[in-house]
């Protein structure tokens, strides 16, 4: 066997291709289990049950296969549990196909591997504590640890009591006595639903060890029986408790909805560990619903330490379907919010969730103004009470460290030691030279370096179109109050510089207010002087909402116009007709010149068309109707 | 008592020229008072009151100059003068409604025209008349009837029929409503020529015999040649009633179909906006034929029913920038726009604009005058900021030009002059009670020099702060500004302003206004010193 067949789950990215390296005769001889495997539609559970029973078959078929078959079989399935690792039926059938292929201890181990993947499900821990107490039963330290795990993770469920019966039958069968009235204590404070019958076991066990319970339990009965009664409710309405893709019935998501608000409000002053649990069983059939963890967020903000809120904000980032911002974005505002409580694991926490946001999201700018504020605030920390040139140090090394990774960027040499440069992408640079620049210019106010930065980065094609570089630039000059690199600006815009037309409105409308505040008559009149197609008040005000507009000085009509698109579309706007036309038209020609010298004969462009064209005939309709 | 001392002293009579005198924007009472009057008076001939005519006259007039765009009376005016043989008159109405549309008037010239018809015996006067109405009426898509009227004159006066072929030539190319009646009348005169020769009116003999082959000295037998030669032109003559067949369906389906009102209403009437929508959208097909004296027609034509909104106006004034460079002309008709429309802001803001591009420094200041005492001489107290914005610009702009050349003292110049730098705190101490507060101080903070930044801060920022102002105080926006004051003044080194804000701006806040201002404080913070993000915090909100 080799080394790679004992990958789990965690630590080995399963192989792209599962059949690669096949013997092509056993893949000719298994042509549907190709064929299920192409053709598998990741949205349709069906078509995964599908492959599951191929693969089933298969395994009857040959018994014991060779080892890359084994493999090529298991990674099919590794592939498909690590995609949905909440489809606890297919851990189950995975169980039973690593026994038959190879034998118990990897059966166990797939089932280790579900209950850390699918940590809150209550048939895996079964299963997984069954097999344990089965097959080890002398590991009875093991077993209890495990048995102590499961406890926290679906020992509060409503449906828990084949759990509860399973480990009071371990404790029973050490004659562990104290620990049994342990658990039995625990288990009365719990709404389950058998909570009677674990009531009735106790107080037996009580008279039949003739211990003396802890503290009064039928006034603690009175009150688990109150929350049973008061959730049935909801738990009775509850159609599909486990995983499955497609929609979650509308029924059942309002059921959930009105639960959650029923346990969360706070005057009912439940448990906390007992919401958790509704969350965590809530979170099974609905893990892609965004609303539901934000609510699970919101409670855990209210009052919990940050590692658990973290640590749920953290699995719903790695859940939820990629186009769900809203939370996304909501933990990195709590990062920041948070950041003075633990600057050093917020910032790490900070950067690896922007590492992991920008792998998903590539097009996403503002996560790059996000990182380097949080770099800057928490590597080049300096404060005022500090003496200058320390804080001007920090300064300068920040513009440097910004300088040498687009430096290695654009020459393809990224350093991955350094994080920023790990970042960096054709989307987000822009945001990065605007940084330098902006550090440049407002902080080490060196305005020669700043305009060099201008001139060599307009150039780059990756920077040519960004927004907060070129309302930097413009910034830049109006802090000079430079008027001759603004109107050379201003008229590039839209044709050399393309921007999003709202911005350059924006950039339009101010300029020009700028240029009224600021310059004055004579200066006006000789900047158009010489160009007579620019002058720095009227041009911004045709130019709004017109990018591509260029005054004209007295233009005849253009002998090609008909070629034109605007011509081709004029009243239509998108639908381009050959429209017929006299060519040597004399409409314009007033009848006191007509005398002059003879009409010419007309001459016809797209008379072949006009039967291709077809307008609706509203006027020979109207006519008609009117003669009617 | 004579007629004219009865309807003086008639208590109907004082209503109407009561209620004309405290409305005389509204049309309802103007016609009610003429047609009161022209009732009293009926019947109206040359032996009516002197005083009665005189009062007529003077109605008709004053309503005329109040509404200048209502065709119909400068008619009814021109013909009740005509009917008292005053035909100079006569003319000199006519002639003043049509100088109100630029001679772009259909309606006018028709009814002119026809009155023409009558009084001018000259015939080169007359057609001189038609031609002018011609050049400037004559591609209006319903100007059938004055074509109608024009062969009419042509083919009574004409010995020759060479004018009246090379006007129905001329017609039959135009995109007319009625073109088919042309092509009848074409067709006929075509089938009534019985000499081959005369086929020379038509076209040149050239033509004739390159494009039709036909030869008009054909030697042979005419008549079966003059047949076949008929049918030539015949066939040329459906080709192009095609095309124009094809152009006046594409114009009536898509834009005349669905315009109604081709008349003025008064400025309460309301045109729905399915037919502003067709008036701009053929106005922008009629710009794309590139065929310019439609395309100042269909402008004029559109502003009659749309005289009231600002967008007609805007939209003329920007084609004759744009395709025609005709800056003149944009400012004559953004003027007389702001006669007309009810919303001005738009149109002055543009109108200022063209002037400072024609360099009519002069009519600038009168026109920023004229806003000025509009608004009674407090133009911040106007509720339309873009109003008082464009006023405070163009004003600014003015005052720079005052100065800047003699004096080196920066605070009597541009808006911090005292008397306009008065209006800006004025208009800031509304507070809420006024729009544009935001962008007004957005504005102020662009100011980059020592001196006017320490003026700004201390005649605005601290000013606003000592005075207490809330609406400000707890508004993000005001402090970001604050903040940026200082940031961008090129004077200070990096140290001094983020310690001068960090350490004397921020302490400044009310920390009851810690949550409306934390948001954008924060954005400022992250953008220019990240680092102080932790001060701020503290600063502002509670330990966690």
């Amino acid at each position: 066997m080799t080394d790679e067949t004992n990958f789990t789950i965690e630590v080995i990215e399963p192989r792209a291709d599962a059949l690669r390296g096949l013997d092509s005769l056993f893949l000719q001889d298994n042509a549907a289990l190709v064929q299920t495997y192409r053709n598998m539609d990741w949205s349709d559970i069906s078509s995964l049950t599908q492959m599951v029973d191929v693969i089933e078959q298969t395994v009857v078929k040959y018994g014991d296969p060779n080892d890359s078959i084994k493999l090529a079989l298991e990674t099919i399935l590794w592939q498909i549990l690590r995609k949905y690792p909440l489809l606890f039926g297919f851990w189950k059938r995975f169980t039973t196909i690593e026994y038959q292929l190879f034998g118990l201890k990897k059966s166990i181990e797939v089932l280790a591997t579900s209950v850390k993947w699918f940590p809150t499900s209550l048939e895996l821990w079964c299963d997984y504590l069954n097999v344990l107490c089965v097959n080890n039963p002398n590991e009875k330290d093991f077993i209890r640890n495990n048995f102590h795990i499961a406890k926290d993770l679906i020992g509060e469920q409503f449906l828990s009591h084949p759990f509860w019966d399973k480990f009071i039958e371990f404790e029973v069968r050490q004659e562990n006595w104290e620990n049994v009235q342990t658990i039995y204590e625990y288990i009365i404070e719990i709404p389950l639903h058998q909570y009677a019958r674990f009531f009735t076991s106790y107080k037996k066990l009580l008279n039949e060890r003739n211990f003396k319970p802890k503290r009064d339990i039928d006034t603690v009965l009175r009150r688990t029986q109150t929350i049973v009664n008061e959730i049935w409710q909801f738990e009775s309405k509850i159609k599909q408790p486990f995983f499955n893709l497609g929609q979650v019935l509308q029924d059942d998501l309002k059921n959930w909805s009105q639960y959650l608000n029923f346990v969360t409000n706070a005057s009912k002053s439940l448990d906390k560990k007992f919401i958790m649990s509704i969350f965590d069983r809530c979170l099974i059939p609905c893990v892609y619903n965004e609303k539901v963890w934000l609510m699970y967020i919101n409670l855990l903000t209210r009052e919990d330490s940050y590692e658990i809120t973290v640590g749920i904000y953290q699995k719903a980032s790695k859940v939820l379907p990629l186009d769900f911002k809203t939370l996304r974005y909501d933990f990195i505002k709590y990062l920041k919010k948070n950041y003075r409580l633990n600057n050093v694991l917020f910032s790490k926490i900070f950067n690896e969730t922007v590492s992991h946001f920008l792998n998903i999201w590539p097009n996403d700018i503002s996560l790059m103004t996000e990182y380097i504020c949080m770099w800057k605030r928490h590597s080049f920390k300096n404060s005022l009470d500090q003496p200058p040139r320390e804080i001007l140090e920090k300064q300068t090394s920040f513009a440097k460290i910004l300088e040498t990774s687009i430096t290695n960027y654009l020459t393809k040499q990224t350093d991955p030691r350094v994080h920023l440069q790990t970042l960096i992408n054709d989307k987000n640079l822009s945001i990065v030279v605007v940084e330098l620049i902006k550090t440049t210019w407002l902080v080490l106010k060196n305005n020669m370096q700043t305009r060099k930065y201008f001139n060599f980065y307009q150039k780059n094609s990756l920077i040519k179109d960004s927004v907060p570089f070129w309302l930097t630039y413009y910034k830049f000059e109006k802090s000079n109050v430079n008027f001759t690199r603004l109107n050379k600006f201003i008229k590039e815009l839209g044709v050399e510089i393309y921007l999003p037309t709202t911005i350059m409105n924006d950039i339009l409308t101010d300029y020009k207010t700028f240029y009224l505040m600021h310059s004055n008559i004579v200066a006006y009149e000789t900047s158009t002087l010489d160009s007579n197609d620019f002058d720095p008040i009227l041009y911004p005000e045709m130019k709004i909402s017109n990018p591509q507009y260029e005054p004209v000085a007295g233009v005849k009509p253009n002998a090609e116009w008909y070629k034109r698109t605007e011509w081709k579309e004029a009243g239509h706007v998108g639908i381009m007709i050959e429209r017929p036309q006299i060519s040597n038209s004399i409409i314009e020609c007033n009848s006191r010149n007509l005398v002059q010298k003879p009409i010419t004969l007309p001459n016809f462009r797209n008379l072949e068309k006009i039967n291709q064209v077809k307008i609706n005939d509203l006027y020979t309709e109207e006519f008609l109707k009117e003669r009617k | 008592m004579d007629k004219y001392t009865a309807l003086i002293h008639d208590e109907n009579f004082s209503t109407l020229t009561l209620n004309v005198s405290r409305y005389p924007k509204s049309l309802a009472y103007w016609e009610k008072l003429l047609n009161y009057i022209v009732k009293a008076s009926a019947p109206i001939c040359k032996s009516t009151e002197p005083q009665l005519l005189k009062l007529i006259r003077c109605t008709y007039s004053s309503m005329l100059n109040e509404f200048p765009y209502l065709e119909n009376y400068y008619i009814d005016f021109a013909l009740l003068e005509y009917k008292l043989g005053n035909v100079s008159m006569s003319h000199k109405i006519f002639q003043r409604g049509l100088q109100a549309f630029n001679q772009r008037s259909l309606l006018l010239w028709t009814s002119y025209l026809k009155f023409c018809n009558n009084v001018i015996s000259h015939q080169k006067q007359l057609f001189k008349k038609y031609e002018t109405a011609e050049e400037y009426v004559g591609l209006h898509f319903f100007s059938g009837e004055f074509w109608d009227l024009y062969l009419e004159q042509i083919s009574s006066r004409c010995t020759s029929s060479k004018k009246y072929w090379n006007v129905l030539r001329k017609i039959l190319e135009i995109p007319l409503h009625s073109f088919s009646k042309f092509y009848a009348l074409w067709l006929q005169r075509i089938d009534d020529i019985m000499d081959l020769k005369q086929l020379s009116q038509l076209t040149s003999k050239d033509e004739l015999l390159k494009k039709l082959k036909i030869d008009i000295n054909y030697s042979g037998r005419k008549g079966p040649y003059l047949q076949d030669a008929k049918k030539k032109l015949k066939k040329i003559t459906k080709e192009m009633y095609m095309v124009v067949q094809y152009q006046v369906l594409e114009i009536y389906s898509i834009f005349e179909s669905k315009i109604y009102i081709n008349y003025y209403t008064s400025p309460e009437t309301l045109v729905s906006s399915d037919e502003i929508e067709t008036w701009i959208k053929y106005l922008d097909y009629t710009i794309t034929l590139q065929t310019d004296s439609l395309t100042h027609l269909n402008f004029q034509r559109a502003l009659l029913p749309l005289a009231h909104y600002d967008l007609v106006w805007i939209k003329y004034s920007k084609w004759l920038i744009n395709s025609k460079n005709d800056l003149l002309g944009a400012k004559n008709v953004l003027l007389m726009g702001l006669k007309f429309s009810l919303k001005k802001t738009e149109i002055i803001k543009l109108l200022y604009s063209v002037i400072c591009k024609l360099n009519e420094y002069v009519l600038l200041r009168d026109l920023l005058e004229k806003i000025e005492s509009s608004y009674s001489d407090n133009v911040e107290n106007v509720d339309d900021f873009e109003i008082f914005w464009d006023y405070l610009q163009f004003k600014t702009f003015c005052q720079n030009s005052l100065y800047s050349s003699r004096y080196s003292d920066s605070q009597s110049n541009g808006l911090l002059n005292k008397e306009l730098f008065d209006k800006v705190w004025k208009r800031l101490s509304c507070k809420e009670k006024k729009s544009g507060q935001e962008i007004l101080l957005n504005n102020l903070v662009q100011f980059y020099s020592k001196d006017t930044v320490e003026f700004v801060e201390k005649n605005i920022f601290q000013k606003i702060i000592e005075s207490g102002w809330e609406y400000y105080l707890q508004n993000g926006m005001f402090w970001n500004c604050y903040c940026r004051l200082i940031y961008f003044d090129t004077s200070r080194s990096y140290l001094d302003k983020r310690q001068y804000i960090v350490r004397k701006i921020w302490p400044q806040i009310d920390k009851k206004f810690a949550q409306s201002v934390l948001p954008s404080l924060t954005e400022f913070c992250q953008s220019y010193f990240p680092e102080e993000m932790d001060t701020l915090e503290e600063m502002f909100t509670e330990e966690p």
